[in-house]
Order: C-alpha cells, then sequence, then structure tokens
C-alpha cells in the first residue's frame, strides 16, 4: 500500500538511537588542537609585555607594577599570536571555549611573590661560601623574596644592574 | 507595457548569506534592471593597515571573510612575501595549497546548501552542509579553528601536519568522493532541480568577457581563465590541474562547473599528500616590507587581486584588495536582465555573493 | 606570479592620455582587473590594472586634491564598481561615468562622507 510504505522509517525512528551528536547532553568531543582560549601560567610571567604589543585585538592588558596579567576574553580572537612570541613560553592555548557572559570584563591573574624555602647553608670551617653564578633574570625579579641564607650573602654575589636585567 | 513597479531586494532576506541591496525595477513579472547598492557591512579593514604591524595584520586579512578566509591570509602573506623577496620552503607551499582546496571543496559545498536552500530544497541543503562538517573538522584537527585558521603566517606556515595525519585526511576524502556525488547527482537529475537551474540567469561569452566576470560565473561560459594556471606560489605546476569549464552560460552550468571543482580538488589534494616532501615551514622574516607589489590568488570565487605598498617601516601604507565578488557585481546585473521575478534569487546566488569581501 | 608591469602616465597628459591608453588595451584584449587608490602627500595615487595571459599591465598617475578625472565606463563598464567606491571613499570626483551606473555617492552606504579622503596619521594602536 502506498501510505504504508514509509511506516517501517518512522516505526524504526521511534525506537533506533539518534544519528546526531548529543550535546550538550552528552560533553563535546573537542581536538586538543583546537584554539578556544588563552591561558596563563602567571608564575612564570616576567611582565615584558611582549603579549600586549603584539595582539592584534588589543585584549591583553600586561601592568609591570602591579606584576598583573589581564585579558578581554571577548575580545580575544584566538589567533595565539601571544603564545607564539612569551619569551618565557607561559601561555598556551586550551580547547575549551571561554564561557560566554552577560557582561564584557577583564580575567586578571596576579603573580603572587614567591615564598622561597629557606636553604641552610652550612659554614664549613676556613671557606666562605661562594657566590653561585649571577642569578638569572627571573630569580633576580624574586630577589625580594630570597631566603635569609642568601640574603645574608646578597650584597657581595648579586652583580649591580642584574635586577634590571629585563627593563 | 505591463505595469512597471520597483522592488527592494535585500538587505535581509532568507537566499542571501550577505546583507545586499538591489532595486528590482519590474515590468510586470519580469526585471528590467537591477541597481545594486552596497555598504552595509563594510568596517574599513583596508585604512587598519596603517594601524597594525604589517605581521600582526595577517590575522586581520583573514577575517575580511569567513568562507575564503584562508584565501585571503595566503593572498596577504604572499603579497608581502613578493615584496619582500621572501622565498618560502616548498612544505609550507605544499601546506598552503592543501588548505587552500580543502577551503575550496568547504566553500562549493556551502554554496550548493544554499543553492539547494534557495530551492526550497532544505534537506539537500542540511545534506550538503553534512559533508562540508567532515572537511571543517579537518581543519579544526589541523589548524585548531573551523572557520578562521589563522595558519598561514609572513614567511610560511604556523603549523605543521604530521604524514600520518595526512595519510588519514587523504583516506578521509576518498571517502567523501561517493557521498558527494551522490548529494551532487540531485541537483543534475531530479526535475525540480533542473528545471529551476537550466536556461536560467544566462550570460553570453561575449557578455562574460565585456563584463571581465572571473571564476566559475566565467567559466560556465566556456572561458577558461582560471589563475592557477599561472600561479607559482602554489604547487599547482606540479599537480594535474586544468580550469573546468563548459558552455551552457546558465546557472545549471555554473553548478555544474563548481561541482567538477569539488572532485578536482579532492583529487589535488590527495596528489599533493603523496608528493609532499619534508623539510622546514617558515623562514624567519627580517627587515621592514619596502616599495609595492601586486599579487594575485584563484579563490572560491573567481580571481582574487591583492595590492601591498611600504615605506621601510613595520606599518604598510596601502594594502588593497579587488575580490571576485567585486568584478561579479556587473555580471550578475547583466544576467539580471529580463529574467523572471521568481528568479532573481536562483541569479544572485550564482555568482556565489561574497559581499564581506566586496565591501572589506 | 604577476609581472610588475608599470606604466606611469606622464602628469600633463592626463585625462585624454589615459583614455587613449585604455582604448589601447582594450583592442589588445585586456581585461579590467581594477582600480586601486592611495592617499599620498601629494594627492592620489590612481593605479588601473588591466590582464591579458595572466600578465598583468598596471598604469599609474598621480591627482592632486580635488583634481577630477575621467572615467573609463565608456570603454570597460564593470569599472563602475571600482570608480563608485573610489568616488565614495576617497572623495575623488570621477566625471562621466556611464549612465545607468553613476550613482552619485549613494553606492557605498556610509555613516561617514568620504571617510578616507584624510592623508593618514600615523602610529600603532
Amino acid at each position: 500500500m502506498g501510505y504504508l510504505s514509509f511506516a517501517g522509517t518512522i516505526l524504526g525512528g521511534l525506537f533506533k538511537k539518534p544519528v546526531t551528536t548529543q550535546y550538550p547532553l552528552k560533553p563535546a568531543v573537542l581536538p586538543e588542537e583546537l584554539r578556544g582560549r588563552v591561558l596563563i601560567d602567571i608564575q612564570r610571567c616576567i611582565s615584558c609585555g611582549m603579549c600586549m604589543r603584539k595582539c592584534p585585538a588589543g585584549a591583553i592588558v600586561v601592568d609591570r607594577s602591579a606584576k598583573s596579567w589581564s585579558i578581554n576574553r571577548f575580545a580575544c580572537v584566538q589567533c595565539a599570536t601571544c603564545v607564539d612570541n612569551c619569551p618565557v613560553k607561559c601561555l598556551r592555548m586550551e580547547p575549551q571555549y571561554a564561557a560566554p557572559g552577560t557582561v564584557k570584563q577583564n580575567e586578571t591573574f596576579v603573580k603572587q611573590a614567591a615564598a622561597q624555602p629557606a636553604v641552610a647553608v652550612t659554614l664549613v670551617k676556613g671557606v666562605t661560601p661562594t657566590a653561585s653564578a649571577p642569578a638569572t633574570g627571573t630569580q633576580a625579579a624574586a630577589a625580594s623574596a630570597a631566603t635569609a641564607a642568601k640574603t645574608a650573602a646578597a650584597p657581595q654575589t648579586t652583580p649591580p644592574g642584574d635586577g634590571a636585567g629585563h627593563a | 507595457m505591463g505595469k512597471h513597479t520597483v522592488v527592494p531586494f535585500g538587505p535581509q532576506h532568507p537566499v542571501l548569506p550577505e546583507p545586499i541591496h538591489l532595486d528590482l525595477e519590474l515590468d510586470d513579472e519580469k526585471v528590467v534592471r537591477a541597481i545594486p547598492s552596497i555598504g552595509y557591512i563594510h568596517r574599513g579593514l583596508e585604512k587598519l593597515v596603517e594601524k597594525r604591524e604589517f605581521k600582526e595584520y595577517v590575522f586581520i586579512a583573514e577575517r575580511i571573510c569567513g568562507i575564503c578566509a584562508f584565501g585571503h591570509g595566503w593572498g596577504y602573506c604572499k603579497s608581502v612575501e613578493g615584496l619582500m623577496n621572501i622565498e618560502i620552503p616548498l612544505r609550507a607551499k605544499y601546506l598552503r595549497t592543501i588548505w587552500h582546496e580543502l577551503s575550496r571543496i568547504h566553500s562549493h559545498l556551502l554554496w550548493l546548501g544554499l543553492m539547494a536552500d534557495g530551492m526550497g530544497f532544505e534537506s539537500l541543503f542540511m545534506h550538503s552542509w553534512r559533508l562540508r562538517e567532515k572537511v571543517l573538522d579537518i581543519f579544526e584537527k589541523t589548524t585548531g579553528g573551523r572557520v578562521i585558521f589563522s595558519a598561514c603566517k609572513i614567511g610560511g606556515v604556523r603549523r605543521d601536519i604530521e604524514d600520518s595525519e595526512l595519510h588519514g585526511i587523504a583516506e578521509i576524502l576518498r571517502g567523501m568522493r561517493d557521498e558527494v556525488r551522490e548529494i551532487t547527482d540531485i541537483f543534475f537529475k531530479e526535475p525540480t532541480s533542473v528545471s529551476r537551474l537550466k536556461d536560467v540567469g544566462i550570460l553570453s561569452k561575449e557578455a562574460a568577457v565585456a563584463t571581465c566576470a572571473v571564476g566559475p560565473m566565467v567559466r560556465a561560459s566556456g572561458i577558461p581563465l582560471d589563475y592557477r594556471v599561472a600561479d607559482t606560489s602554489g604547487v599547482y605546476r606540479e599537480l594535474n590541474f586544468t580550469p573546468v569549464t563548459t558552455d551552457t552560460c546558465d546557472c545549471y552550468g555554473r553548478c555544474w562547473v563548481r561541482v567538477q571543482e569539488i572532485f578536482a580538488s579532492l583529487d589535488m589534494i590527495c596528489q599533493a599528500i603523496e608528493k609532499i616532501p619534508a623539510g622546514d615551514i617558515a623562514v624567519p622574516v627580517k627587515g621592514n616590507p619596502n616599495g609595492e607589489y601586486f599579487a594575485r590568488l584563484e579563490q572560491p570565487r573567481g580571481e582574487a587581486f591583492y595590492y601591498v605598498k611600504g615605506n621601510n617601516t613595520t606599518h604598510l601604507t596601502r594594502f588593497r584588495v579587488r575580490t571576485p565578488t567585486n568584478m561579479n557585481l556587473p555580471a550578475m546585473v547583466e544576467a539580471l536582465k529580463g529574467c523572471d521575478y521568481a528568479d532573481v534569487p536562483m541569479i544572485v546566488l550564482t555568482i556565489d555573493p561574497c559581499i564581506s569581501c566586496t565591501e572589506r | 606570479m604577476s609581472s610588475q608591469d608599470l606604466v606611469t602616465i606622464k602628469p600633463e597628459n592626463r585625462p585624454t592620455d589615459l583614455l587613449q591608453e585604455v582604448e589601447n588595451l582594450k583592442f589588445q584584449g585586456y581585461r579590467f582587473v581594477q582600480i586601486c587608490c592611495t592617499r599620498v602627500p601629494e594627492g592620489f595615487e590612481l593605479t588601473y590594472s588591466f590582464d591579458k595571459n595572466y600578465e598583468l599591465k598596471n598604469l599609474r598617475f598621480t591627482l592632486a586634491d580635488g583634481e577630477g578625472i575621467t572615467s573609463i565606463t565608456s570603454l570597460y563598464l564593470p569599472a563602475f564598481v571600482c570608480e563608485n567606491e573610489i568616488h565614495d571613499l576617497f572623495g575623488v570626483p570621477i566625471n562621466h561615468i556611464a549612465k545607468g551606473v553613476d550613482f552619485g555617492g549613494k553606492f557605498f552606504r556610509l555613516a561617514e562622507k568620504t571617510p578616507w579622503h584624510d592623508l593618514p596619521k600615523g602610529g600603532a594602536h
């Protein structure tokens, strides 16, 4: 019969699983190369401002004195220029897209002054503690949190001007 | 003499992917003249080149259009590389060609879907776009973005595709061939579809030359104009490429040309994947652009023209894009003369209008 | 790669010289490609591009601010898109655009008239 020829499909459609992906009931499968949003490992950031200068959308604001890094996720176009240009590679792209919102606001990360564990330096009789190799820029920047043992030797070991190595 | 009316078409219309305004002068049901008017989506992107460094501007250039995004990114990089005399590695050329041909496939499948939607054939529209999803998934895996790839940079490409992944892509594309044939056969064999496409929007060979049309619009009128024949920045010389032409001069012919180009691109990508050499994907770029350069590229819609001018600073002074739809607008206005009012959506869609490219 | 063939038209010989050159190109079978306008300190630099067998030929000249130029729509009708755009964005007067394609400044809908007329102010964002 003509109008019963579709009955098989209708009955099948009632009982078979859907062929479409069941998003958002099931989470989306995102490939790891997807450029979703920018994340920062703020403790490694040196506040050079390179990402701020290179961003084509002007979405990043770096405040060197406050050691903060903030991004306007609604202005960001996920081009990953900041990720490519960061000299210490503390930025990365994550597949998860930024969450939608009702207000456009910046997301700010502030670098915490790291409390370095106290390093016990045993004084061997007759040997003065010699300086280790001149501190790298990041360590010099965190020199304010230098250990008690190191601060004792700091005036001799820290070469002058090293703290301003990363202008 | 029939009744003379003027009907505004657009900027909002269900068949239009992007806003364009046409004033249609009708004589009863026949279109006498069409007067276009653009500017709804003008963003002044050419002016923005003065405010962004030339290395950052590539991200703005590729956002001129969502459908031909990779083409604009490549065109910009190509023109600056020509200006600064940068020779990019061969692997980067192959990767750019592969991505551009994939972009052509996705653009033509999108257009087929829009054509079906313009006819009212919703399920065919959805099937075309379902096939397009496979290509978009390839883009997502290889470049990190479905629509805007950010894959090109001055000096090469930003990301590499591993050989194992390339072979996986070739497998997917070979499997797609039969599915694409199944969908596209409907356009050419289904009687309602054929009656809406055949003998609609005739653009004779002389008219095509006089209106300086480009792309599938002119290839369906029998003129083998395809810049890939002369393009040395891609690897088309090493792939088996001939322009696809037909001489029906109507919408059916243009549909046929685009479908054959999908199959041709599928073949070319598989060939490129066989031949791609190992090597670097980018070279470092030193110095500032100085001078001027003209470059061209065959985008899915036709030949796009790029012009850059630099004055030895980090900012270019001028970047000009002349997109294919810019040249096809007069051809569309010509094809609309004398057609039926009900055929107007088909003819407007047949040039594959990308108005956001036209207005930048 | 396109050939960078640039023919500069001497300032004392336009606009008739432009039409003469374009007419020669038309009868040699060249296809019109585009017109580009750049704002330079001397005024406006116009570049006309034509193509034959994938080889570009470009005509270039500079107009002073306020000086007009004759349209080539009498020879190449599709040039009206570029010419109307240049007129609307840069404010360069283009005379004798063919009847039917002269939009009188209304081709490009803009909030501000001739936004690109002035010299660009340099600097980064």
